[in-house]
């Protein structure tokens, strides 16, 4: 909708071209020729009050006429200035007496007014003003702050840029602007700079109330609000189209019209083109709240609560084996053969044992050690280390560095050397053992008794266990994250806790059975406990069913997962029905989505409530040019929102219809019938208010009690 | 930490050859490894399972005797053979558990 809210229709002053003059049927053909729907007659320093009536008349099918003055103000240090003022239509014959009597007896060429006498005079005829903002005479900041603290409020002044580009500009930084023709010449009127209205508005009281809502009433490039037409279903056989937009999209009328089912296709349409949508619905709250506190989105990662997954270990559990002692008769059979043949009698070799393994312990540690100097070292080669130390310094700590990883090297070799060397000595004594009996029929003296490889396979177990011991022991993590505020209980998190098993663990924190993971536990302590028993391996037997029959293969089926609410101090805190509607709207109005629909949101809640936190959140995320669409039986969001759009839903005479419309053009039109149009007003009034009636009613009572109620609270 | 000498006597027993291996000085025959037996195996890992319980706590010596009036020549050399085998066996494991500790 094109708005010209400076626009000259006669020549008064000198400078003034005789352009600016227009005849009655040249205003009209060029108002259908631009196309603008409002305008406002703002010539210098004078208002004719015939000439508006019957410009008025001449277009009033067509456009908006609103009285105004652009007036010469004599500013900060003398500088001067342009003001245009637009006084509601309803007020024009007092607009016009209070002008007549500001300039009497003054001299239009001349005069210049201070801004308070223009104040005092005009501002009862409901007045918005339009000083010249970085536009020639323009206004400094100084009488800005002036004009605003005389004013008030601040969004009944906007500043008039000098052309769109400057428009657009101050607008994305939330300036109150707007441009005008300042026609001077009415043959090109229509080639003017026009400003373009982001809603409709059908009177001056609704081009304010436009102002209220949003600071930047006029479209610019990057302000303007995308819509998505969507298929809605208020019913399943019924389709119909709709435009929502990125701003507050308000659905109401009687129970039973089919709202919330328009809200659901409109979600569901609106989630299948792609566009991230979060949901409210007032009447699920309990159920949402119960899928909040469910543990889907944590993971059984055990590096939560710093342990390892042990899933080595669990195999080295399965596929271990006890050492059996060397057999008795392996020793008579030796000691019965070992003179068969005199060779190998002399073959002392044959006669010895085996040599007792080195164990891995040194080769890990030295091998994660050489890992840790390696990848240091590789880290300093990208300092520039001339930045922070001298050449000698350098040179000193590369030395250093290279001493040390020398020495883990060769801690390193010196292991391994060890490791194999043995392995091949016992090879070798085991090899030649066998290859000396073949050829000699005897038997050699066998090369251990077991016990070395009894002990080591053992406490190699004993590790195992242990290991997996310490990881499922007594290990927890908590992460808290912001739900919400509820009044007197300050901030609500959910609390997620991360914890192995342990006395106080829940069956419902596991995914495998509590008790089977709890006789898993118990049996790895009986078998670290009796590591050296010979009932080891029937424990262990015992332990190693219960996994494999259980699927337990690693340590992260010992990790328990649960959440709960809790407030700033870590105290559980279980929220009453309303507030946990109140923490779930909180928390998804916090979300980032690029749409949100509210189902009943007023459901369980405080008024005041929604009002004082609610409302202004929807606003909030308007401003952010998101979609907020809300189906709601609440007037203080159904109007004070100041929806972009309003749905109406009625069921007449056994009939459903739907009426688009919004606050701004006070309209609410049929979308299969255009004439069927209603007033915006009536409908939110009598719909969410229950009539004027019940309204005026509430306030009557509430105004004569407002005394009592005062002396009361005192 | 102190030595412990775990005496192992070489004798007969209802006509077998055992040896009897007193680690529970309550219970001195609680340990006997039948040397006639196929299940002598067995017998031997609960001795070596009482052995490394023993081990872990303190410095163990084996010491062999033959019961007086044993006259089985070769058990009495396969025993002692197997005796200093086992003996040399356990210092080396006593080592190496040391070695783990430090």
């Amino acid at each position: 909708m094109k708005i010209d809210l400076h626009c000259h229709t006669k020549c008064t002053k000198k400078g003034d071209g005789i352009g600016r003059n227009v005849t009655k049927e040249l205003f009209r053909n060029k108002i259908l020729c631009s196309d603008v729907k409002i305008v406002a007659i703002t010539n210098h320093n004078a208002f004719d009050y015939t000439q508006y009536q019957e410009l008025k008349l001449s277009v009033e099918d067509v456009c908006q006429l609103w009285p105004g003055i652009e007036i010469d103000i004599k500013g900060y240090e003398d500088k001067k200035y342009h003001l245009i003022v637009v006084a509601n239509p309803d007020n024009v014959e007092e607009f016009n007496q209070k002008v007549a009597l500001l300039y009497h007896g003054k001299d239009i060429e001349t005069c210049l007014l201070n801004i308070e006498e223009v104040y005092n005079s005009l501002n009862d005829c409901d007045i918005i003003y339009i000083p010249h903002f970085h536009k020639k005479p323009g206004i400094s900041e100084e009488d800005r702050e002036k004009l605003l603290n005389l004013v008030k409020d601040p969004t009944r002044i906007f500043g008039e840029t000098a052309d769109n580009r400057s428009l657009g500009v101050f607008a994305n930084h939330d300036y109150n602007v707007i441009i005008g023709s300042d026609v001077k010449d009415w043959t090109q009127y229509e080639q003017s700079t026009f400003a373009e209205l982001k809603l409709p508005v059908s009177s001056f009281s609704q081009f304010c109330l436009l102002a209220k809502r949003d600071h930047n009433v006029v479209n610019t490039l990057l302000n303007q609000k995308r819509s998505y037409t969507l298929n809605a279903k208020p019913h399943e056989s019924v389709n119909i189209e709709l435009t929502v937009y990125e701003d507050v999209n308000i659905i109401f009328g009687q129970k039973g019209t089919g709202k919330s089912e328009i809200l659901k296709t409109l979600y569901n349409s609106l989630n299948e083109q792609g566009v991230a949508c979060q949901k409210y619905i007032g009447t699920e709250t309990n159920k949402d709240f119960d899928l909040l506190l469910k543990t889907m989105d944590m993971s059984m990662d055990v590096s939560k609560v710093s342990a390892d997954e042990c899933e080595e270990e669990f195999e080295l559990l399965q596929s271990w084996t006890d050492a059996n002692p060397t057999l008795f008769s392996n020793y008579i059979n030796w000691y019965n053969t070992k003179d068969n043949n005199r060779h190998k009698s002399q073959m002392k070799i044959t006669d010895t044992t085996t040599l007792m393994e080195a164990t891995n312990n040194e080769i890990e540690l030295f091998s994660t050690d050489k890992k840790y100097i390696k990848n240091a070292i590789n880290n300093l080669e990208k300092i520039d280390y001339k930045h922070y130390i001298d050449e000698q310094d350098c040179k000193e700590l590369l030395q250093l560095i290279q001493i040390l990883s020398n020495q883990i090297d060769k801690k390193l070799f010196g292991s391994l050397c060890e490791k194999y060397s043995i392995y091949l000595t016992n090879y070798s004594i085991n090899k030649i053992k066998s290859i000396a009996d073949k050829n000699s029929n005897s038997v050699s003296k066998p090369s251990t008794t077991g016990f070395k490889e009894f002990v080591q396979k053992r406490l190699e177990l004993k590790k195992t266990l242990e290991k997996i011991f310490d990881n499922i022991d007594s290990k927890e993590y908590q992460e808290k994250v912001y739900l919400g505020e509820l009044e007197n209980k300050g901030k609500i998190y959910i609390g997620k806790m991360y914890r192995m098993l342990c006395e106080k663990s829940l069956a419902n924190e596991f995914t495998s059975g509590i008790r089977i993971l709890k006789n898993i536990k118990r049996k790895l302590v009986e078998s670290i406990n009796n590591i050296n028993n010979s009932t080891l391996v029937s424990l262990l037997d015992e332990l190693n069913s219960l996994c494999k029959d259980n699927n337990i293969d690693s340590t992260k089926y010992f990790l328990g997962l649960s959440k709960k609410t809790i407030t700033e101090d870590g105290e559980e805190y279980v929220p009453s029905n309303g507030e946990k509607g109140i923490l779930l709207l909180q928390k998804l109005l916090k979300s980032d989505a690029d749409a949100y629909f509210l189902d009943e949101p007023e459901l369980g809640m405080g008024n005041s409530y929604m009002d004082a936190i609610i409302r202004p959140e929807i606003s909030g995320l308007a401003k952010r040019h998101k979609a907020v669409i809300i189906a709601t039986h609440n007037a203080n969001i159904a109007v004070r929102t100041l929806p972009y759009t309003s749905i109406f839903r009625t069921h007449e005479n056994g009939k459903y219809a739907t009426y688009i419309g919004n606050p701004f053009n006070d309209k609410l039109i049929n979308i299969e019938d255009e004439q069927d149009v209603r007033s915006w007003s009536f409908e939110s009034l009598h719909t969410l208010e229950g009539g004027r009636e019940a309204f005026e009613d509430r306030r009557n009572i509430y105004e004569s009690n407002n005394g009592r109620c005062s002396i009361e609270r005192n | 930490m102190s030595q412990i000498t775990v005496d192992v006597q070489l004798k007969e027993i209802d006509e077998k050859d055992v040896l009897v291996f007193i680690l529970d000085k309550e219970n001195p025959e609680k340990y006997i490894v039948n040397l006639n037996s196929a299940t002598s195996q067995l017998e031997l890992k609960e001795v070596f399972a009482a052995l490394l319980e023993l081990v872990m706590k303190e410095d163990v010596a084996l010491q062999l005797s033959i019961e007086n009036g044993y006259s089985k020549g070769l058990y009495k050399d396969v025993c002692e053979e197997y005796i200093r085998d086992l003996s040399k066996e356990i210092g080396e494991v006593k080592q190496n558990i040391t070695k783990q500790m430090e």
